[in-house]
């Protein structure tokens, strides 16, 4: 994928986009967060470096042609040194690669400077121009992005357009960078990086500095970028719910080394990382599509297409249709062994265990994967649960075995909807 | 406390040392121009002893009511001098070459207020310049007033183009001078350095025998090998200034300008 | 006013303008050097810019003397040609800003020290050299700063005195400022003359602090 069909294409998707959104579902796929998309060579990553930390050092060897590429890891893994070198903004030894380029190669003594290698780079805190407005911000890497467009297409004007649209900026352009709220600046952050043109965009904890429920609300415009652009995104972050909502591809970094790799949701479910994962309460991020809103609470539909069951979730406003994230803490699930009956909570969903497997530590726990019954196309990840492991015993819990998943409506996260972010 | 004009500080350093081996006191000093001095002593009681560059300024003070009476006399003389960097090209012979030898500028310590330039300024105002007018007048547009005697021997140090006048006391001191006319008693201005005894200060005791070691032979001694002269400086019909000595070494001046 | 205060007002206004000019750019880059990068030699660069500071005016207008004598490291002998900066009013020029230069540093460097360096790897991130970042990013968020150098160093060579006279002389109408002038007039007791030049350069005092005060406020963003 060239960068300029990824141009093309956001210029395309931004202003059909807007149509849809206000009237039906969009019709076009939103590509699935489960199992990656792989791309072309030419937006292969590769990275073999070595680089001295304070306690430790960061020895990363890997090649990744995924779209979108997480790099997970508890704090003071070395992640964020990790991104910094392939930005380039800390020396490192060893090679860095994407594509055809390379940015680093110790061993020919070459080491491009950033503003050479076409990334775009959305920090932990954004680092606004505060002598810019939101405008100019999002216009201060225009230069090159009109190098890159060579022909005029897709002129800066065209690109701010669609990326507006995308992340909803266009009411704050005029806006001082020190008026914003944190969504906001993260928002016009990512928006800055985006219209520069980049060949790969580099987050770094993209959710961390917002608080709570300001994640919910930003982490969708993140799903939205990767499903409408073109742009490989190389992310860092150690919160388990943006690696199940973006990535195709899942690295995890302990110590300054890589311990494990591959689909999300496997490598989150292997024991060695899930003791990781879950410091927070491990949630199983799922796509689903809005049914309808009550009173107190929203009907979904699981699945990126809505075909798969129904979960009873908190309240959130929005059109029926419309794509959301449900987060499901691996805590919060209960397991029968037969179908329940009286309950007060409104989720009873139907599956069979795909995995049990015990957890470190001398909690007594096991990690049960189940997966959820649903329509064939509908794709869905493994549900990660916890419970004790003499309950599992006690069930009788077993790959194969059918399983019934209880869940309260209050348990369950929604990521997504209307509102200031 | 001695405020002394800056013009005789190595002299009256090394006669101090003397002065504390005989009395045991340690006389602390002050130097800086006398204008500067004066005023200080007028401004405030901390001086014992005022030696002056020039009548003028210990006028002032007398008459401002400091100095005790009957303490004042004049102490020493020197000499103006012409001079140039040692390899500066141009010839001064006497005063009437100031006004036609082709140097850039004439550096004199401030011809209004330092003793030294005003010495200079006033033996140039009483020679006659070519064509009418005091050569003062004449060599005016040249002049390049500094800010005390140190500084205009430092500029003459720079540029061999450039002439000053200074003490001879103070071309002696520099060995990247040369003395190009040393200006003879008769033709020059009274240079006299006056002393007296400050009334009011902080040791007048000490200030009064520091005085009196001062107007003696052991002090004299000190300043003649110095290069000044002891006394009023009117002086025997020989003293046209005796030799030139170029490269203007510390050479004891024994019989130049030597007091009767 | 005589000819003498207007000469001595005129002098002082361009010395202290070119003097001031002459060092803003230099101290500028200077600082910023200063700020942002470590270098061997780094401590000694930092010290000699402290300099003038640090030692008595004449003391520094005495070493500018053994520097320029025509046969000193920048004489006409070394050079091969004058540079005629002793008793002349470029003299007094550059004794100005060798005075003026280490408040021009200091201030700037302040300045840049308080800018984010991150902002500035944030837009190399964008494509930009480190030139080009230094006038879209450090610049605009510098201004204020700069400015406040510029007053500073500004101020200071219209009230340089010391090295100004030890190297380019007192001459009335070439190199004999108003602070000299005071001097002078204070120095021949002619107190009622040094105190009107001294109402003189107060007024010029004055009338560039307010200046620099409404350019600061014009351009001038909301407070942050």
């Amino acid at each position: 994928m060239s960068a300029r069909t990824g141009i093309e294409r956001v210029v395309a998707i931004g202003r059909r986009g807007t149509a849809n959104r206000r009237e039906t579902p969009a019709p076009e796929a939103v590509p699935a967060t489960a199992g990656g998309e792989a791309l072309a060579a030419a937006d292969e990553l590769e990275i073999a470096i070595s680089l001295p930390l304070d306690r430790f050092a960061l020895e990363v060897e890997v090649k990744t042609r995924a779209r979108v590429t997480a790099v997970f890891g508890p704090s003071g893994a070395g992640k964020t040194s990790l991104l910094e070198s392939v930005v380039g903004l800390r020396p490192a030894s060893g090679r860095i690669r994407f594509g055809d380029a390379v940015w680093l190669d110790s061993a020919r003594r070459i080491r491009l400077p950033p503003e050479r290698r076409r990334i775009g780079y959305v920090p932990q805190e954004g680092l606004l121009f505060p002598h810019r407005t939101v405008r100019g911000n999002l216009l201060a890497g225009a230069a090159r992005a009109r190098r890159a467009g060579a022909g005029g297409q897709a002129a800066p004007s065209a690109r701010l357009e669609a990326v507006c649209e995308l992340l909803e900026l266009t009411p704050l352009l005029g806006r001082r960078v020190g008026t914003l709220s944190g969504g906001e600046r993260q928002r016009v952050a990512l928006g800055r990086a985006l219209c520069s043109a980049p060949r790969l965009l580099l987050l770094d904890e993209p959710l961390a500095s917002l608080d709570i429920p300001l994640r919910r609300r930003v982490l969708p415009f993140l799903a939205r970028v990767r499903a409408e652009l073109a742009v490989p995104m190389l992310l860092v972050t150690h919160d388990p719910r943006t690696v199940q909502a973006l990535a195709d591809e899942l690295i995890v970094l302990r110590g300054g080394r890589v311990i494990a790799r591959g689909a999300p949701r496997e490598v989150f479910t292997d024991p060695k990382v899930f003791p990781l994962a879950e410091e927070e309460g491990y949630e199983t991020v799922l796509p689903a599509r809005l049914e309808s809103t009550g009173a107190g609470s929203s009907t979904v539909r699981l699945g990126e297409n809505g075909d798969g069951p129904l979960l009873v979730v908190p309240r959130t406003d929005g059109a029926p249709g419309e794509s959301l994230l449900i987060g499901i803490p691996a805590r919060e699930t209960i397991l029968a062994a037969a179908e329940p009956s009286g309950l007060s909570a409104r989720n009873v969903l139907a599956g069979r265990v795909a995995a049990v497997r015990p957890l470190v530590g001398d909690r007594g726990l096991v990690l049960v994967t189940v997966d959820l019954a649903a329509a064939p196309g509908a794709a869905l990840p493994p549900l990660a649960t916890e419970v004790t492991a003499s309950a599992a015993a006690e069930l009788g819990l077993d790959a194969g075995k059918p399983v019934y998943v209880i869940l309260k409506t209050a348990g369950c996260v929604v990521y997504g909807g209307r509102g200031q972010a | 406390m001695v405020f002394a004009a800056a013009s005789v500080r190595d002299a009256i350093q090394e006669a101090s040392a003397l002065y504390e081996r005989q009395s045991g006191v340690t006389p602390r000093y002050n130097f800086a121009g006398s204008n500067e001095l004066a005023r200080q002593v007028l401004a405030a009681p901390k001086a014992d002893v005022f030696l002056s560059a020039n009548e003028k300024w210990m006028d002032e003070v007398e008459n401002g009511g400091r100095l005790s009476p009957g303490t004042r006399s004049t102490l020493l003389s020197n000499r103006l001098v012409v001079i140039a960097r040692t390899d500066g090209p141009h010839r001064v012979g006497g005063a009437d070459d100031l006004a036609t030898v082709a140097y850039r500028h004439l550096v004199l310590a401030n011809p209004d207020a330092v003793p030294a330039g005003i010495y200079a300024r006033e033996w140039l105002q009483s020679r006659p310049g070519p064509g009418g007018g005091t050569l003062w007048e004449a060599v005016k547009s040249k002049v390049a007033p500094t800010l005390d005697v140190r500084a205009a021997l430092a500029m003459v140090e720079t540029d061999p183009e450039l002439i000053g006048i200074v003490y001879r006391t103070d071309a002696a001191s520099s060995d990247r001078v040369q003395v190009l006319y040393e200006v003879p008693a008769a033709e020059g201005p009274q240079i006299r350095y006056a002393v007296g005894a400050v009334a009011g200060g902080p040791d007048p005791a000490a200030g009064l025998g520091f005085v009196e070691f001062l107007e003696g032979p052991e002090a004299a001694a000190v300043f003649e090998r110095h290069g000044f002269v002891v006394g009023t400086g009117e002086e025997a019909p020989d003293g046209g200034g005796g030799e030139t000595p170029a490269g203007g070494d510390t050479e004891t001046p024994a019989d130049a300008g030597g007091a009767p | 006013m005589d000819e003498v205060t207007l000469d001595a007002l005129r002098l002082t206004v361009r010395v202290a303008t070119v003097a001031t000019a002459v060092v803003l750019v230099p101290g500028t880059l200077l600082a910023y050097l200063l700020a942002r990068f470590e270098f061997r030699g780094k401590g000694v660069l930092s010290t000699l810019l402290t300099l003038p500071l640090v030692l008595p005016p004449t003391a520094v207008g005495f070493l500018l003397l053994r520097l320029l004598a025509v046969d000193g490291p920048l004489g006409r002998r070394v050079l091969g040609f004058d540079l005629d900066l002793i008793l002349t009013w470029k003299g007094a020029v550059v004794a100005t800003a060798v005075m003026a230069l280490p408040l021009v540093v200091r201030t700037a460097r302040v300045t840049f020290e308080g800018i984010d360096p991150r902002l500035e790897a944030m837009d190399r991130t964008l494509g930009h050299r480190p030139a080009a970042v230094f006038v879209r990013t450090t610049l605009p968020l510098a201004y204020r700063g700069l400015l406040a150098a510029a007053i500073l160093g500004f101020t200071r060579a219209v009230g340089e005195f010391g090295a100004t006279v030890t190297l380019a002389g007192n001459i009335p109408g070439r190199t004999q400022t108003l602070a000299s002038a005071i001097f002078a007039a204070q120095q021949a007791g002619q107190d009622d003359e040094a105190m009107f030049l001294l109402v003189v350069a107060l007024a010029v005092g004055f009338v560039a602090i307010y200046a620099s005060e409404r350019l600061a406020g014009r351009t001038g963003a909301a407070p942050r």
